[in-house]
């Protein structure tokens, strides 16, 4: 059914002379979870705000299960949207602000589906409290309790949890999947980090100076972007030819006009691999990075367990991202 | 909706304000028939509430009172609204602004026939005179037995080195004693009237807004008990000084008295000229006429009328006050007034 | 295309709200005023400019101009730096007796010239004229500045301290321009009124310092001459016009949204160690400037020939006291409606954020217009009454309805600058926040705008009311039945003579006093604190 659900048709818009979004298509399946990935300025938060209504197209239209939503205002397109900063409204409680778009409700029901929102985002019992007594992430959890409690037929996420620490960003994003999994609800989640984006989407849209470049789901968009642009936004720094990915183990192929894009987990440390020069090493997080020498003078980065002395590391490369040249 | 509910009831309350306020007032509509008047004065006019009522009760007329501010703005009003009248009758116009209201066409003749003779000698073509009273300097008695000086008589006294600093006076730009006193100047100095004002400056008389502010706060005999023993006032203040011996503390200067007169007349383009006339006669008749001094403080235009007795004791009219002819102040008034403001003011 | 049509509606809504208080300006504002402006373009015969180039050349003119803008400049200058001071301690401090003295600084606002008089009269009566506007004015301050500042988020001013910045640096770097909006606004507000000052230049000024205002009463009341009045008054419309546009040329730099909390977590409890500084400030102003004065007045309206008496208040209260407080109160509640109604629709009109720049310069006009009631003399509107509301069915003239009528164009300014400060402040995203979640334009109006209004509305009711309770200008050159207001009937005591109506004027002036006092304090409390229910 091309027809159903959330559908983005050559949308432009315009701040002024500036060009933010260019030519932006797109659609979203019922059910679906959609990640907006590009770096800051780069479009993707003022395509969400033009899908819901927040900003004039300058072209272009938006539909839903086809019907062209141009005449249809903010508050009747029944979306959600959940703020970098939740926006919750500071004179009200929990319990208000969850239940600000339940005016159908009676008051009993009300208070059912803010109890049922506030338990599935995990704060249970704080439905009295004021925003200004909430953390950053409780926060955020009452934000998309709020935007989900009208049962909105998609509702869009605009970096919500890039204000967040790192630890509390995965939980986060685990929870937000679920949740989204479990309500079945359609998304448009806009994010600058890409662990957030693969771990809660089904699929993923690049988009760099206003621009959708790619618009794939996250394990095709991984192996195959479009561009070495994509693939640059993906991790995918270096590019080789067939010839050295082979000489450096890789058994797959590449047709003409196709280089491999090596990331950050695309080498393996392997004694019966090709030995390379360690150029740098530091550590990170859990285990060091390695900055490697290839034979074709080109570098790339390996993880590895441990710091090394020795002055080259045996490697072997074990996956990559088939790039146009 | 706490605010709602908030915002309607102030509504609800000003609504009441406002319909208690006109239900009160006698609609304009109704007074074809004859029976309402409105009278029109300057913010000073005062005459008890039980006369009012009794004159009420005796003609059938509904008066409604609408006081204006002082007696200069309130005939420039009177000028303003010529083509739609705010009244019927106007009680407050003096000697001094009579003859631009009788130019300007605002009043209707009527000379009120309950006029005795000295009265019948005060009025004008067109109007009726009610009552008047003199504006003299006042002196501070116990001040000048103090400091061994003798009190001023003349003008040129005031002028004079002996009484440097002593004399405070509401300004003739602001004021409409003060106006008097112009008035005075112009009438004993001729053209030599601003001369004098500049030597009166400059012998340190001091000008302040209104007689509020020169009897009550700089006057040293006022209840400010300010810094200054001689005052522009009235020639009735000394009736309000009375100290504990019986004798007035204060008392005026005769020789620098200007007489004002103030006039009732009947608008012109009034609704109800023949209630107007009623009005007129009836601030003529004694009870009226005997209320003046306490609560108007001037002088009622009957000659028969009785005094209070602190009055004939203590508040005697001048014999020779200052006179200037009406036609000339109503030529002048714009004139001097703006020469004493640029000069003085 | 259709997207301009389905925005139509919207726009023409707001015109439609807009058009209400325009209608009841150009009425009872706009039109009397140029009315009696043209008249003295008029000399009889024809139109001439002969008046305003006969006023151009007079040297008075330009003085009065000049000392005007001086006076204006420097009382408003000082209001500014006392009145943020105080805006710290009586907003931002929590202690014991706050709210008594928040209403206790407006008393001022009320009293009679005649009475303000008697307390700033001194040797130089240019300096009393400029202390006298700074305690007229100081409570305008302090309470639109006031107002925000205790909702601003304390976490701004934490994270500039986090970053080593020390208390002054903190306030001159972060809480400052954070309040800029409502210190502009207060700032225009204090000029205006400052500039327009009518009594205390008469009273102080003792004939020798004029300003526009007086000079447009000398020439109207007294002498009749309208062509010169009429120059004046396109003169005051000239200053107040630059006013404004200087003022919102300014705010419009400095429109940021701020982050606004419930006024309650925001406050601190008064820390002597940290806030003696501020708090001394405050103390000494407050004694200095408003304390010392009105208990001279309380004790001289105790005081007759030397001896302690009540007779003021005993004759007072046996006399036209309660008639003429029950006229000034209904008067008053009446004139607040209509202004407080209009006012909040003026407010939401010109607190829109139009997309399109002609769309916010159109707005940014007419909040400049809404204003211009407070710069132009009440004089002038007083006459020019008289000859255009003179026929039915607008022959107001001599109605009662026309004092709260004039007393709400008065009062109307400072209703609008008071609630736009808390319009503006509201992030635009909770308004988008609350359209996601299904919420019509009217209903985010009612749950997000009306509730950041309720704070305003407190202190806009108490201007409103302190205002017309306090109004004696507009009211004295109106024609109406012989109902005397509080201010009125004092100053009608004032200008009998006989110590027992001194002693009346005084009692009634301190009766005024605390019966604004009490207006103030009462309007306080009943604000809406958090609109909880929907």
């Amino acid at each position: 059914m091309v027809n159903s659900g959330l559908g983005v048709e050559h949308v432009s818009i315009r701040y002024g002379t500036t060009l933010a979004v260019d030519d932006a298509s797109l659609d979203v399946a019922p059910g679906r979870v959609l990640a907006l990935l590009g770096a800051s300025g780069s479009g993707k938060s003022s395509l969400l705000r033009g899908i819901v209504g927040l900003e004039p197209l300058a072209s272009g239209r938006v539909t839903w299960d086809g019907e062209d939503l141009a005449g249809v205002r903010v508050h009747k397109r029944r979306f959600g949207l959940v703020f970098q900063d939740g926006q919750l409204f500071p004179t009200m409680t929990v319990e208000r602000n969850v239940a600000y778009g339940l005016g159908a409700l009676d008051r009993l029901g009300r208070r059912r589906r803010v109890d049922e929102l506030l338990e599935l985002v995990g704060l249970p019992g704080y439905g009295a409290r004021r925003p200004s007594e909430l953390s950053g992430g409780e926060a955020q959890r009452v934000a998309l309790a709020r935007a989900l409690a009208p049962k909105p037929r998609a509702i869009f996420l605009d970096e919500p949890l890039s204000a967040l620490d790192t630890g509390l960003k995965r939980r986060l994003a685990a929870d937000l999947s679920r949740i989204l999994k479990e309500t079945g609800t359609t998304a448009v989640h806009v994010t600058h980090d890409q662990e957030e984006a693969f771990t809660v989407a089904d699929s993923v849209a690049i988009m760099d100076a206003g621009r959708i470049l790619q618009r794939e789901a996250p394990d095709e968009l991984w192996n195959r972007p479009s561009s070495k642009q994509v693939a640059a936004f993906l991790g995918f720094r270096t590019f080789v030819t067939a010839a050295t990915a082979s000489r450096l183990g890789w058994n797959g192929t590449l047709d003409v006009g196709e280089v491999l894009g090596i990331g950050p987990r695309s080498l393996a440390l392997d004694d019966r691999g090709v030995p390379v020069p360690v150029v740098e090493q530091h550590m990170n997080v859990d285990h060091f990075v390695l900055t490697v020498e290839l034979p074709d003078g080109q570098r790339a980065t390996v993880a590895a367990p441990t710091r090394t002395d020795s002055p080259t590391v045996a490697v072997r490369l074990t996956s990559g991202a088939i790039t146009p040249a | 909706m706490r605010i709602r509910a908030l915002a309607v009831g102030v509504a609800a309350v000003a609504l009441v304000a406002c319909s208690g306020g006109q239900a009160a007032e006698p609609s304009s509509s109704d007074s074809a028939g004859g029976g309402e008047i409105t009278v029109i004065s300057h913010d000073s006019f005062n005459i008890p509430d039980e006369l009012k009522q009794q004159f009420e009760q005796e003609t059938g007329l509904k008066v409604t009172y609408t006081p204006l501010q002082d007696t200069g703005a309130m005939v420039n009003q009177l000028v303003l609204s010529k083509d739609a009248p705010l009244g019927d009758v106007v009680f407050g116009i003096d000697n001094t602004f009579a003859s631009r209201a009788e130019q300007q066409g605002i009043v209707d003749a009527y000379v009120s026939p309950a006029l005795d003779e000295r009265a019948k000698s005060l009025a004008t073509e067109q109007m009726t005179p009610i009552d008047f009273g003199d504006v003299c300097v006042n002196a501070d008695k116990v001040w000048f037995e103090s400091n061994n000086l003798p009190i001023p008589q003349t003008l040129d006294d005031l002028a004079s080195a002996q009484y440097k600093d002593l004399l405070v006076a509401p300004s003739p730009a602001t004021s409409s004693p003060g106006l008097a006193f112009l008035f005075t100047t112009v009438g004993q100095k001729g053209d030599g009237w601003l001369d004098y004002m500049r030597d009166l400056k400059a012998n340190g008389a001091l000008f302040v807004s209104g007689w509020t502010e020169a009897y009550n706060v700089e006057f040293s005999a006022g209840e400010g008990q300010g810094k200054r023993p001689l005052v522009l006032s009235y020639a009735t203040s000394p009736a309000w000084t009375i100290g504990d011996d019986g004798n007035s503390t204060t008392v005026n200067l005769p020789d620098t008295c200007f007489r004002q007169v103030e006039y009732a007349a009947v608008l012109h383009g009034a609704k109800n000229p023949e209630g107007a006339r009623k009005f007129v006669d009836f601030l003529l008749s004694d009870a009226v006429q005997a209320s003046i001094p306490e609560n108007m403080y001037m002088y009622p235009v009957i000659e028969a009328t009785e005094l209070p007795e602190e009055w004939v004791k203590f508040a005697p009219l001048s014999e020779a006050p200052t006179h200037v002819d009406a036609a000339t102040i109503d030529e002048h008034r714009e004139q001097w007034i703006q020469e004493w403001a640029e000069a003085i003011g | 295309m259709d997207r301009r049509a389905r925005r139509l509606p919207g726009a023409l809504l707001w015109v439609a709200v807009a058009a209400v208080p325009a209608t009841f300006l150009a009425i009872f504002f706009v039109w009397p005023a140029c009315a009696l402006v043209a008249r003295g373009f008029h000399n009889g015969t024809s139109w001439t400019l002969d008046g305003l180039l006969a006023v151009g050349r007079s040297e008075r003119t330009w003085r009065a101009l000049w000392f005007t803008l001086q006076t204006a400049s420097v009382a408003t200058l000082l209001c500014l730096a006392t009145g943020v001071v105080g805006a710290y301690v009586l907003y931002r401090l929590r202690f014991p007796g706050q709210q008594v003295l928040r209403g206790l600084i407006t008393v001022p606002f009320v009293l009679p010239t005649v009475v303000v008089g008697i307390a700033f009269s001194g040797p130089e009566p240019v300096v009393g004229i400029v202390l006298a506007m700074v305690f007229f004015n100081y409570s305008v301050v302090v309470r639109t500045v006031g107002a925000l500042w205790a909702r601003l988020d304390p976490r701004q001013t934490q994270a500039a301290a986090a970053l080593g910045a020390d208390g002054w640096r903190t306030a001159w770097t972060v809480t400052l321009p954070a309040l800029r909006p409502a210190i502009i606004s207060s700032a225009a507000l204090v000029f205006l009124f400052c500039a327009s000052g009518f009594g205390i230049v008469m009273t102080l000024g003792r004939g020798a310092h004029h300003t526009i205002e007086t000079e447009i009463w000398f020439q109207t009341t007294q002498v009749l001459n309208l062509s010169a009045a009429a120059a004046l008054s396109i003169a005051q419309v000239i200053v107040v016009t630059l006013c404004l546009w200087l003022t919102s040329a300014w705010q419009r730099r400095s429109q940021a949204a701020l982050r606004l909390l419930p006024e309650t977590t925001s406050t601190s409890r008064l820390d002597w160690g940290r806030d003696w500084a501020p708090v001394l400030v405050t103390v000494a102003i407050i004694v200095g400037l408003l304390v010392v004065p009105m208990a001279g007045l309380l004790v001289r309206s105790l005081r007759d020939a030397g001896d302690w008496t009540l007779d003021g208040y005993r004759s007072l209260f046996a006399g036209a006291l309660l008639e003429a407080t029950w006229t000034s109160l209904r008067t008053a509640v009446a004139a607040a409606a209509i202004a407080l109604t209009l006012g909040v629709l003026v407010a939401l009109v010109v607190s829109r954020r139009p997309a399109s720049a002609p769309g916010r310069r159109a707005l940014a006009t007419v909040e400049g217009a809404f204003m211009l009631p407070l710069g132009v003399s009440a004089v002038t509107v007083g006459f020019g009454y008289l000859i255009t509301l003179n026929r039915p069915p607008l022959d107001l003239r001599s109605s009662i309805v026309l004092v709260p009528i004039a007393q709400a164009v008065v009062a109307l300014p400072l209703v609008v600058r008071t609630l736009l400060p808390t319009l503006r402040a509201i992030d635009p995203r909770q308004l988008q926040a609350a359209a996601m979640l299904g919420a019509s334009p009217a209903r985010a109006l009612a749950t997000i705008e009306l509730p950041a209004l309720g704070r305003g509305i407190g202190l806009a009711l108490g201007f409103a009311l302190a205002t017309s309770l306090g109004e004696f200008g507009a009211t004295s050159f109106l024609a109406r039945p012989d109902r005397p207001t509080l201010p009125v009937l004092i100053f009608r005591l004032f200008s009998r003579p006989g110590g027992e109506n001194h002693q009346m004027a005084l009692a009634a002036s301190v009766w005024l006093a605390v019966l604004t006092a009490t207006v103030m304090v009462v309007a306080e409390r009943a604000r809406p604190r958090e609109v909880d229910s929907w």
